[in-house]
């Protein structure tokens, strides 16, 4: 199926190109924000794994005037208004120190990130990984949040998310997992609103990002070991008014006069690049 | 919390690892661990290790002792010697690393741990930790190996986004970091002599690199998606097997002026995405791959195929026409007449033979066949002989104008004519006109004194002497030619020229089923010649014989089984032949064909020598179960719905599903629900693209299979592309059906018996639409006197549709209620109706880790439906709550979560009876069998449930 096809089939898909976003995922933070009202009276904010920069078009529309919004990725990010990119590495201790240059050494209020690893079909890995992930945008955000702040995060809600929900229980007042209704039902995806933040003595970001140790030894050697009891579930949030699109119900085809739409901004080079174009070349055969 | 315990008694899920030790194959399949004596196709044992944790790899320690880890855990396997021929597997306690395990390896008293920080921890054989080894690469690692000898101890990390970084343990210096591949390296392996790496990735290739040197040696393109797992074959580093997303196995050889890797073979075995695991045992040439459809393979490298080459030159004129028997000795025609038998000195090699002239020529273009051991060859003019042995055993005349022939026994054969079919009978040379209705005969068989013809309409005709006859439509396809007809026990098996294969019942030629032989999707470019054959070999998981079909795929022949859907011979031939003929005998197949200016005699054993049966393991789906149900009729047959477009219709034997047939042309996107009519005559399932399939049921001969009968015609008003079904129902003849579009609609299902034929019509009765949101669950209700619609949705609410009939062709819906339930979708309802206080308990189990009972009673002075909450547990799992069961035999509702915990609950109260956890990822469906508990999602496993009353009914 082609560009036009998904265009047809996928409301949030359409929507996105046609309001200028580079991703439909931009709704997801956009029916956060409805719900927690995050972005509200904000000055600092991050935004990690930003590429290809839809959230960072979010917190250019959505956050106060004034406010400094700083976007982090490996990748690099097509400028977007009022948003300073960084292309670096969230786990390499000078990152920090890049984001807080930008905010003249004042702290940020909220850090967000949308980061997904590559997922490949085996659960327990792709858990692991997205687990891996939000630590690593924990660490990054511990360093650089004002207490009271705000971490929002994509997560796998999988086997050992009470795990995960535990441990930031242990560095925000209040952990709640969302579901935007942008995001779809049948997929492990959700988001975890953690706001309050409190700094735990013992708790050094900047010592956790400079060794090697796992974050969750790190949180056993630091805060104790996690009990089995301790694990807990977050309160659930369905964000988005019932009346906004579900993300899983189908909705008529567009009429065949109906010209797709261009992307916002053409994907990044993938890693297969070179097979697709071999094989357009006649070079792969199927067998 | 009352004594309710569940045993794991079967485990069919994806297949994560697999080790070669001698004789004996590990496989790390869930939690578990099963070993096999591979070259006998005999399992075991299996052993659970791990409590939720899947086993991702294997290392041997010694020769009765293996570890295995996967995720976080590790832990030790003893392999018991009972009495020399019987062995066990004994479990040592569960232990947990503080990372991920990447890899493991054992060395002298030393086990070395690879971690996904790359780290690598020394333990020593009590699994005390010695010594961490740390390099300045801090990465996180998706695969990694490690090489240790006495002299040098490496680890080859493969990164996320930092190539493959080679570095020393005891330096903790990095010797190298490998670039070539673009994005994420999932596999790396070392070759025997530590020199040498291959990796392989998320960019399709595979790459072969030099370690000392720091050059890439050569880099392979083939697969069509991602990589999972490459390893060297044997000690010369010139020959790499590769594993990956596209479900095939693939075999490199190093061109080391080329610097490439060329792929020589393409295994095709596997069903669904992934081929996950992938072992090679070197010495015996042997390799096993393990897919994510749960299905263990063998693959042989050693091949006895043998192609033997004439030249035309050695005969008086073209070829016309070439046989090829069982015993590999071939038959060629010439266009003049002429007629060369060729001898094999004897039948195990082909490579010595040689060609005789019959001394008994036939008139120009003369056509051959073979049957069993016999040649046969007619002219178009109707001059023919039977050769067997090299003896001309009788003399044929038939009427001229001979467009083709079909031997149907030893001495009869089926004559087609320009005008005339007939049946001529070599004992008395008497010949025997059949109806001139069968025309453009294509394929005949004689079974149980029945005559079976095949047409190139798609025809099927069966007549036999006492005048009874029946026929029926077998194939519709464009290229509808049957190609040839199989008898099979009490059912015959027919093929066609566009691939697909039809079983059909004797006498009365009802057609059980109907597929595609190959699936979808494994398949480039379909134009199969199909032909069956039934092989004498039976392996473990089948009762009785394989079915096997051969046809021409792009340049080569294909052998592969029909049920299992894997190749076992791949042929490159050059493309389809007009002139070729293939034969079998219990061990090897004869491919005997004409490639102008040459003749070519292939033979090539079908199974290896090395082992009983190519599959070990037969597995289930390679893609998520959506849905399941057992049958209303047999408790054993159970039917399962995929993400994979397929349904699978198996017996619950032995602690596993095997699969009775496995229907693949019926939908074209993931199936989401099905369920069985009362009666059990039919499974209805519904998927994408708006499809509703109803299948009829058959068992014959203790097989079953099933027929498509059609869909719902709802394609005629779609304007929703994307129109999922999400759920039905079924109340007598009534089918309601939930689709995505927030629409549902009921339809009357007709059912149609006549003698050889089932027809169902559909007619709609009603449709209407909720709202915009996609609904979730639909049940007809029959309560307090009258029919009702329950509905739930991902807006979290139970609706209520009171049910009028208008006439005989129209139903009207009436919306009765509107109450919010959940915060997100309901991701599963039932019900029960209580009879004894008239009402209707509504259980719900949602995405936002909820479950619900709601009690709906009826206000006979309101005439209104009343729900009331009765008990709610809104962390009643700690992520969505995909799936629930009732068992009202002991009050019981059972919820699946995809936290991977399975929890019984008392229907009444809501209190919690019991937690467990199971390895079944992605969890879709629960049911409960008598006291078994299915469990399915990726893979499947079933459960004994052993309670307090179980375990007093048994003492009593």
């Amino acid at each position: 199926m082609g560009k036009s096809s998904k265009d047809k089939r996928d409301k949030y898909y359409r929507k996105a190109k046609e309001e200028g976003y580079r991703a439909r995922s931009a709704y997801k933070l956009l029916q956060l924000n409805e719900e927690f009202k995050f972005l509200d009276g904000i000055t600092n904010v991050v935004d990690l794994c930003a590429a290809p920069g839809s959230w960072s078009q979010v917190l250019s529309k959505c956050a106060p005037k004034d406010s400094k919004i700083v976007s982090v990725d490996l990748q690099p990010i097509s400028p977007i208004d009022n948003v300073i990119t960084i292309q670096a590495d969230i786990t390499h201790p000078n990152t920090v120190t890049k984001i807080l240059d930008h905010f003249d050494g004042v702290k940020a209020d909220i850090v967000i990130s949308d980061g997904a690893p590559d997922v490949t079909g085996l659960h327990d890995l792709d858990e692991y990984l997205q687990a891996q992930l939000v630590y690593s945008a924990l660490q990054l955000a511990t360093a650089v949040l004002k207490t009271g702040g705000t971490f929002v995060a994509k997560i796998f809600r999988g086997r050992d998310i009470d795990l995960m929900y535990a441990q930031l229980g242990r560095l925000f007042a209040d952990v709640t997992c969302a579901k935007p209704r942008s995001s779809r039902g049948s997929s492990l995806e959700s988001f975890i609103v953690c706001r309050n933040y409190t700094p735990r003595p013992g708790w050094d970001p900047i010592e956790l990002i400079n060794q090697r140790m796992s974050t969750t030894a790190y949180f056993a050697n630091v805060l104790g070991p996690m009990n089995i009891s301790e694990r807990v579930v977050a309160p659930f949030a369905s964000c988005g008014d019932l009346s906004a699109y579900d993300s899983d119900a189908s909705y008529p085809d567009i009429s065949g006069s109906y010209k797709p739409l261009a992307p916002t901004q053409t994907p990044i080079s993938p890693a297969y690049q070179n097979a697709l174009q071999m094989k357009r070349d006649g070079l792969i055969k199927r067998y | 919390m009352s004594n309710i315990e569940l045993i794991p008694i079967a485990n069919q899920k994806p297949v994560t690892s697999l080790k070669f030790f001698g004789n004996l194959l590990f496989a790390g399949i869930g939690n578990c661990v099963r070993v096999y004596l591979w070259r006998k196709n005999k399992q075991i044992d299996e052993c659970q290790v791990f409590e939720i944790n899947r086993v991702h790899g294997i290392e041997i320690i010694s020769d009765t002792r293996v570890i295995a880890w996967g995720g976080t855990s590790y832990g030790f396997l003893d392999i018991v010697d009972l009495d020399g021929t019987n062995f066990k597997l004994k479990c040592e306690q569960e232990h947990h690393f503080t990372d991920w395990i990447v890899s493991m390896k054992f060395w002298g008293h030393t086990i070395y741990l690879l971690s996904a920080h790359n780290e690598v921890c020394e333990l020593d054989e009590d699994l005390e930790i010695l010594k961490y080894h740390h390099c300045d690469e801090k990465s996180i690692l998706y695969s990694g190996k490690l090489y240790i000898t006495d002299d040098v101890r490496l680890a080859a990390a493969g990164t996320v986004l930092n190539g493959i970084v080679v570095w020393n343990l005891d330096t903790e210096q990095v010797i190298g970091v490998f670039k070539s591949h673009k994005g994420v390296i999932f596999d790396v392996s070392w070759s025997s002599n530590g020199k040498k790496i291959v990796s392989c990735s998320d960019d399709r290739s595979i790459c072969v690199v030099d370690v000392a040197s720091n050059q890439i040696d050569a880099i392979g393109w083939g697969h069509t998606s991602r990589v999972w797992r490459a390893q060297f074959l044997g000690d010369d580093s010139k020959t790499i097997i590769s594993t990956g997303e596209d479900c095939t196995a693939r075999v490199w050889e190093l061109s080391p002026n080329e610097r490439v890797l060329a792929c020589r073979r393409t295994l095709n075995a596997h069903q669904g995405r992934n081929v996950w695991s992938l072992s090679i045992n070197a010495e015996e040439h042997v390799a096993a791959t393990g897919g994510g459809d749960g299905k263990v393979m063998l693959w042989d490298f050693d091949t006895d195929l043998k192609n033997l080459v004439f030249d035309m030159s050695l005969f008086d004129s073209r070829v016309r026409s070439c046989s090829v028997n069982a015993k590999g000795e071939c038959m060629v025609s010439t266009v003049e007449g002429k007629l060369h038998i060729y001898y094999p000195e004897d039948s195990s090699s082909t490579f010595s033979g040689q060609w005789i002239e019959c001394k008994k020529s036939l008139n120009r273009m003369p056509l051959t066949k073979c049957f069993r051991n016999r040649f046969f060859a007619i002219s178009p003019v109707g001059d023919g002989v039977i050769y067997s042995d090299g003896i001309l055993i009788s003399e044929i005349t038939v009427p001229k104008g001979v467009v083709d022939f079909h031997v149907i026994c030893n001495d009869m054969i089926v004559v087609c004519g320009q005008d005339y079919n007939a049946i001529y009978d070599c004992t008395n040379s008497t010949l025997k006109y059949l109806d001139p209705e069968y025309t453009g005969i294509t394929a005949a068989c004689l079974y149980d004194g029945y005559l079976i013809l095949g047409t190139k309409r798609g025809d099927l005709y069966l007549t036999n002497d006492s005048s009874s006859s029946s026929n029926i439509r077998a194939f519709d396809s464009k290229s509808n030619v049957i190609t040839s007809i199989t008898p099979l026990g009490q059912v015959i098996v027919a093929t066609s020229q566009s691939g697909e294969h039809g079983v059909f019942a004797i006498p009365s030629l009802r057609r059980l089923c109907k597929d595609k032989s190959r699936r979808k999707g494994t398949i480039d470019g379909t134009n199969m010649e199909g032909n069956s054959i039934i092989s004498s070999s039976t392996n473990v998981y089948e009762r009785g014989n394989n079915l096997l079909f051969y046809g021409f795929q792009n340049e080569s022949l294909v052998l592969w089984h029909s049920k299992y859907n894997y190749e076992l011979e791949s042929i490159e031939c050059g493309g389809s032949h007009r002139s070729y003929d293939v034969c079998f005998n219990d061990r090897k197949m004869f491919f005997f064909y004409v490639r102008s200016p040459k003749l070519v005699l292939s033979s090539v054993s079908v199974f290896s020598p090395k082992f009983c049966s190519s599959m070990l393991s037969s597995g289930t789906h390679g893609r998520e179960i959506r849905c399941l149900e057992v049958s209303p009729i047999n408790p054993e047959i159970i039917a399962l719905g995929s993400e994979d477009t397929t349904i699978t219709i198996g017996k619950i034997v032995d602690g596993y599903v095997a699969a009775e047939c496995v229907l693949k042309n019926g939908h074209i996107s993931a199936v989401q629900c099905l369920h069985w009519t009362a009666d059990g005559r039919f499974l209805l399932t519904g998927g994408g693209k708006g499809e509703l399939i109803a299948w009829e049921v058959t068992t014959i001969d203790n097989r079953v299979y099933a027929n498509l009968m059609g869909s719902t015609p709802i394609a005629l008003d779609r304007d929703i592309s994307e129109l999922r079904v999400m759920a039905f129902s079924i109340f007598m003849d009534l089918v309601v059906v939930a689709y995505s579009d927030s629409s549902f609609r009921i339809w009357s299902m007709d059912i149609d018996l006549e003698s050889n034929s089932t027809n169902i019509n559909w007619k709609l009765l009603c449709k209407q639409k909720y709202m915009e949101c996609c609904l979730l669950n639909i049940d007809f209700v029959q309560a307090w006197g009258r029919l009702w619609l329950l509905i739930s949705s991902t807006d979290g609410h139970l609706v209520i549709y009171r049910i009028k009939k208008r006439g005989e062709s129209k139903i009207n819906a009436l919306m009765e209620l509107r109450f919010k339930i959940h915060k997100s979708g309901i991701r599963d309802a039932k019900y029960i109706f209580n009879v004894t206080d008239n009402e209707v308990w509504y259980y719900t189990s949602g995405d936002d880790n909820a479950l619900f009972a709601t009690k709906l009673w009826f206000n006979e002075e309101t005439k209104h439906i009343i729900p009331e909450t009765v008990f709610k547990d809104e962390n009643a799992h700690t992520s969505s709550l995909t799936s629930l069961t009732i068992d009202t035999s002991h009050n019981w509702l059972i919820t699946a979560g995809s936290d991977q915990k399975v929890r019984f609950w008392d229907m009444y109260t809501g209190s919690l009876l019991g937690s467990f956890i199971t390895d079944v990822c992605d969890t879709g469906a629960i049911t409960k069998v008598a006291n078994k508990l299915v469990i399915a999602g990726v893979g499947l496993a079933i459960y004994e449930i052993k309670s307090d009353d179980s375990v007093q009914k048994s003492s009593n």
